[in-house]
C-alpha cells in the first residue's frame, strides 16, 4: 500500500526539493501551509509520517501560544493532546532552540512516544529520506 | 512654653516690674497667654478682691470670669489697644493686648475696682444682682462685698492704661525682633529641607526603569516627600493627554501621595478647567477647589477621597511638560493653611520655585524612562527584523541546496528517463538564485538607503522591451513552478518606451523585480501577469497587472509603507519582509517618477491589481528623436 506523508510548512516553495525527492522515492506527499490546513488534512486521513516545520509565521486560525512564531509547537500539541494521534513526526526548524526542543521531547514522552528526528535547516533531501525510511521503511 | 514666655525669656523679671508698677492699684493683675485662656502666668489669687474670690469659689462663677476675660482679650486684640470695661460681675477691669507681628501673644489684665463713672457704676450694680441670681447667692450678699471694693478715678484708669500700653509695646518690639530672627532661621532650614527633598526625588527617580508603571510607583514616594516638605496634606500627579480620535484631552491620575491607591489610574474624559488653565499658562498657581464641584470631576473626587469636611480647599497646581503628547499637573492641597503657621511659612513664590524645580526633575526622569523604553523596543524590533531577514534568506538558499543535491543524485537517471527534469531543476535553481540575490539587495538597500540618494547612474534605455522580457524570464521559472502562472510582456506597447526614459539599470532591475515578485507571489494559479506600457504627455508608464488577492482602497498607500503586509498577503504567503514595495517606490522616485497602485477590481480570475511605474519622458531626447 502507498505510504503517505503530510508535509506541514508555510513556505511550500522552498521545500519543493524535499517533496520531489520523497515523491521520486514513491511516497505520496500531501502539503499543508499552516496549522489549520494541517488539522483539516489530518481529520480526513492520517498519514504514515508527518513532517512539521516548528517556526511558521501563520497558523491560519491557530494562534501561536508559544510566541516567536512557533506555531508548529501548537500544531504538535493539537495532534497529540486533542486528536490523540500517535503518528511519528519529523520536526524541521530553521533555528536550534533548546526550549522548543525540550517542549517537543516532553510532550512526546508524556504520550509514550520516542521523539523522532528534529532536523535543523538546511535539510538535504537525502537526509530527510533517510529519516523517513528509518521510521516507515521504503515506499 | 508659651510664645509670650519665649519672647520675654525671664518672666520673673516681668512679674517684678508689674508688681512694682501696680503698687498703688487696689485690685489684682495677671497675664493671660493667647494659647490658653484658662492659664494665668503669675496666679496672683492672694491679691484678689474678697468679692472676686467669693465668685471664683463657685465653679460656675469661675467659668464666667474666665469667659469674660477671654472675650475682652479678643476685643482688645481686635482694637489693637488697651480697653477698660465692666466685667460680668459688675467691676471695672482693664485688658491690654501684647501683639507681635500682627498676632496676639498675651493679654495683661488688671482691675477688680469700682468705676468712678456713675453710669458704669449703675450698670455694675445691675450685673451684680444678675450674678447673685445666677450663682444662687442671697440677694444683697455679693453686693455688700462689692461695696467694699475701692473705687478708682478716671485719671488712675487712664494712667494705668497708657503705662501698660507702653510695656506691651516694648514687649511687642522685643518679640518682633525675635520673630524676624526666628523666621529667617526657619526659612533657611525650610529651604535646606526643600532642597533635600528635591534631591531625594532625584535620587529615587534617577534610577531609570523601562516600565512606566514602576516609574509612577516611584513617583508616589517622591510626591509624598514633597508633601511633607511643603506641609501639604495630599498630592497627586495627573497627566492630560489627547487620545487619537478624541478632540478633548482626558486626565488620568498617575501617582498619589496620602490619597487612597484606588485613585491611581482613574480617568476623566474631560480635564477640569483649572487644569487646562494652568497647562495653558505653564506656570504654577494656587486655586480654590470647591467641595460642591460637579459630580464626576477630579475636584469632586478629591474631596470625596480625602474625606475632608472643609467646603473649600486651597490647591497648588504645578504644570509639567512630560513629552510632546503628554502634559501633567502636580496637585498639592494647601487646605491645612489654617493649621500651618502662616507667620513662619515662607513665601508662596519660594514654594513655587521649588515645586517647579521638582516638576522639571520629574519630567526629565519621565523622559529618560521613555527614551530607555524606546531604545529597548528599537533593539527588539531590530533583532526581530534581523531574525526575519536571515530566515528569509536562508529559505531560498536551503532550497538551492536541496535542488542541487537532487540534481547531483539523480542526474544520470534523469538523463536517461526524464531529461526535462534537468532543465526544470536548472530553471528553478536560476529562479531561486535570483530570488536570494534580490532579497540580499533589498536588505542592503534598507541598511544604506540614504547613500543611494543622488547616486544613480542614469542612462537612456534603448531596449526596454528586452529588459522587461529579461525580468519576466527571471521570475517565470518560479511562477510556473508555483502557480502555473504565465508572465507576459506586451511587446508593442513597451516598444514605445525605447529611448524615451532614463534609468539606472541596477536599481531599476531591483524595483521592477520586486514588483514582479509580488505579482507572482500573490497571483491566483493559472492566471497571467502582464507587463504593458503607455505614453501620455510628458510621462511614460509601465503597468504590471495580475489577478490574485485584493488591494483595497484604504491600502493603496499603506502597501508602500515599510513592513506593512495586509492580512490577505500574510494568509496567502506567510513569509515576507514588507519592504519590497517600499524599496521599489523609493527607487522609482529617485528616477524622478512615481510608483502607484489603484484599488483592485473584482474579476472572474481573481482581484485585478495594476501597479504603475511612471517615469518622466526626457524632452531633450524626444526632440533629438
Amino acid at each position: 500500500m502507498e505510504k503517505k506523508i503530510l508535509f506541514i510548512d508555510d513556505e511550500p516553495y522552498f521545500v519543493r526539493s524535499l517533496i520531489e525527492a520523497l515523491e521520486d522515492e514513491g511516497y505520496k506527499v500531501d502539503q499543508a501551509v499552516n496549522g489549520t490546513q494541517a488539522i483539516e488534512e489530518l481529520e480526513e486521513s492520517v498519514p504514515d509520517v508527518i513532517i512539521l516545520d516548528i517556526i511558521m509565521l501563520t497558523g491560519g486560525r491557530i494562534s501561536d501560544t508559544h510566541g516567536g512564531m512557533r506555531t508548529g509547537l501548537r500544531v504538535h500539541e493539537i495532534i497529540r493532546d486533542k486528536m490523540g494521534l500517535k503518528v511519528p513526526i519529523i520536526f524541521v526548524t530553521v533555528v536550534e532552540d533548546p526550549n522548543a526542543h525540550r517542549a517537543i521531547r516532553q510532550l512526546e514522552r508524556r504520550h509514550g512516544i520516542e521523539t523522532s528526528a528534529i532536523l535543523v535547516k538546511p535539510v538535504l533531501p537525502s537526509e530527510l529520506l533517510d529519516e523517513v525510511k528509518n521510521l516507515i521503511g521504503a515506499a | 512654653m508659651t510664645r509670650f514666655e519665649a519672647i520675654i525669656g525671664n518672666t520673673r523679671i516681668f512679674e517684678l516690674i508689674l508688681e512694682d508698677f501696680f503698687k498703688g492699684w487696689p485690685g489684682s493683675h495677671d497675664v493671660m497667654p493667647a494659647e490658653d485662656p484658662k492659664v494665668r502666668l503669675f496666679k496672683r489669687h492672694e491679691n484678689f478682691a474678697e468679692f472676686c474670690k467669693e465668685i471664683r469659689n463657685t465653679e460656675w462663677g469661675a467659668r464666667l470670669c474666665l469667659q469674660c476675660d477671654a472675650d475682652h482679650a479678643a476685643e482688645a486684640a481686635t482694637k489693637g489697644e488697651p480697653i477698660s470695661y465692666i466685667c460680668h460681675a459688675g467691676l471695672l477691669d482693664i485688658a491690654v493686648p501684647i501683639i507681635v507681628d500682627g498676632k496676639l501673644v498675651a493679654t495683661i489684665f488688671c482691675g477688680q475696682s469700682r468705676s468712678w463713672n456713675e453710669t458704669e457704676e449703675q450698670e455694675g450694680q445691675r450685673r451684680i444682682r444678675e450674678t447673685e441670681r445666677k450663682l444662687g447667692f442671697q440677694p444683697g450678699e455679693l453686693r455688700t462685698l462689692r461695696e467694699k471694693t475701692p473705687q478708682v478715678s478716671e485719671e488712675q484708669v487712664k494712667d494705668v492704661k497708657s503705662k501698660l500700653w507702653e510695656v506691651a509695646t516694648y514687649v511687642s518690639t522685643l518679640g518682633s525682633g525675635k520673630v524676624e530672627a526666628e523666621k529667617a532661621k526657619r526659612e533657611l532650614a525650610y529651604r535646606f529641607r526643600e532642597s533635600e527633598a528635591i534631591q531625594e526625588v532625584m535620587r529615587g527617580l534617577a534610577e531609570i526603569v523601562d516600565d512606566l508603571d514602576k516609574f509612577w510607583r516611584k513617583l508616589d514616594g517622591a510626591l509624598t516627600s514633597i508633601c511633607n516638605t511643603i506641609g501639604a496634606t495630599y498630592g497627586a500627579l495627573i497627566t492630560c493627554e489627547k487620545p487619537p480620535g478624541l478632540s478633548k484631552p482626558r486626565a488620568i491620575v498617575r501617582s498619589v501621595a496620602n490619597l487612597p491607591s484606588e485613585f491611581i489610574g482613574k480617568t476623566y474624559n474631560s480635564c477640569d478647567p483649572v487644569l487646562l488653565e494652568v497647562l495653558q499658562e505653564m506656570r504654577p498657581k494656587t486655586v480654590k477647589f470647591h467641595a460642591h464641584s460637579g459630580k464626576g470631576t477630579l475636584c469632586h473626587d478629591i474631596f470625596l477621597l480625602c474625606g475632608t469636611q472643609e467646603r473649600l480647599a486651597e490647591i497648588a497646581l504645578v504644570p509639567l511638560k512630560l513629552d510632546s503628547e503628554r502634559e501633567g499637573v502636580m496637585i498639592f492641597s494647601l487646605s491645612s493653611a489654617s493649621e500651618r503657621d502662616l507667620a513662619y511659612s515662607p513665601s508662596v513664590k519660594h514654594e513655587f520655585n521649588s515645586l517647579t524645580q521638582a516638576g522639571a526633575q520629574i519630567a526629565t526622569a519621565y523622559q529618560n524612562c521613555q527614551l530607555y523604553r524606546s531604545r529597548r523596543r528599537l533593539a527588539e524590533v531590530q533583532s526581530l527584523w534581523l531574525e526575519n531577514v536571515s530566515h528569509q534568506l536562508l529559505s531560498p538558499l536551503n532550497e538551492i541546496l536541496g535542488q542541487a543535491e537532487n540534481l547531483s543524485r539523480s542526474f544520470r537517471r534523469w538523463q536517461q528517463d526524464k531529461p526535462e527534469r534537468i532543465d526544470n531543476t536548472l530553471e528553478i535553481l536560476m529562479g531561486l538564485s535570483h530570488w536570494a540575490a534580490r532579497l540580499a539587495s533589498n536588505f542592503a538597500w534598507v541598511a544604506r538607503a540614504e547613500q543611494y540618494i543622488g547616486a544613480l547612474n542614469l542612462q537612456v534605455e534603448d531596449n526596454m522591451v528586452g529588459r522587461l522580457i529579461g525580468y519576466a524570464i527571471s521570475v517565470q521559472g518560479t511562477a510556473r513552478e508555483w502557480h502555473l502562472l504565465r508572465v507576459r510582456v506586451d511587446r508593442d506597447s513597451v516598444m514605445s518606451l525605447n529611448g524615451k526614459v532614463q534609468i539606472d539599470r541596477k536599481f531599476f532591475n531591483q524595483a521592477v523585480l520586486n514588483l514582479l515578485d509580488n505579482a507572482v507571489k500573490y497571483a491566483n494559479a493559472r492566471t497571467e501577469v502582464l507587463i504593458h506600457a503607455s505614453l501620455s504627455g510628458l510621462w511614460a508608464r509601465i503597468h504590471i497587472t495580475s489577478y490574485g488577492i485584493p488591494i483595497k482602497a484604504d491600502e493603496v498607500e499603506k502597501v508602500f509603507e515599510r513592513e506593512y503586509r495586509s492580512e490577505a498577503a500574510k494568509a496567502k504567503y506567510a513569509v515576507g519582509t514588507g519592504i519590497g514595495l517600499t524599496i521599489a517606490r523609493d527607487i522609482i522616485r529617485l528616477h524622478g517618477g512615481e510608483l502607484s497602485v489603484e484599488p483592485s477590481i473584482e474579476a472572474s480570475r481573481g482581484w485585478k491589481t495594476t501597479f504603475t511605474i511612471t517615469l518622466p519622458i526626457q524632452e531633450q531626447l524626444e526632440e533629438e528623436n
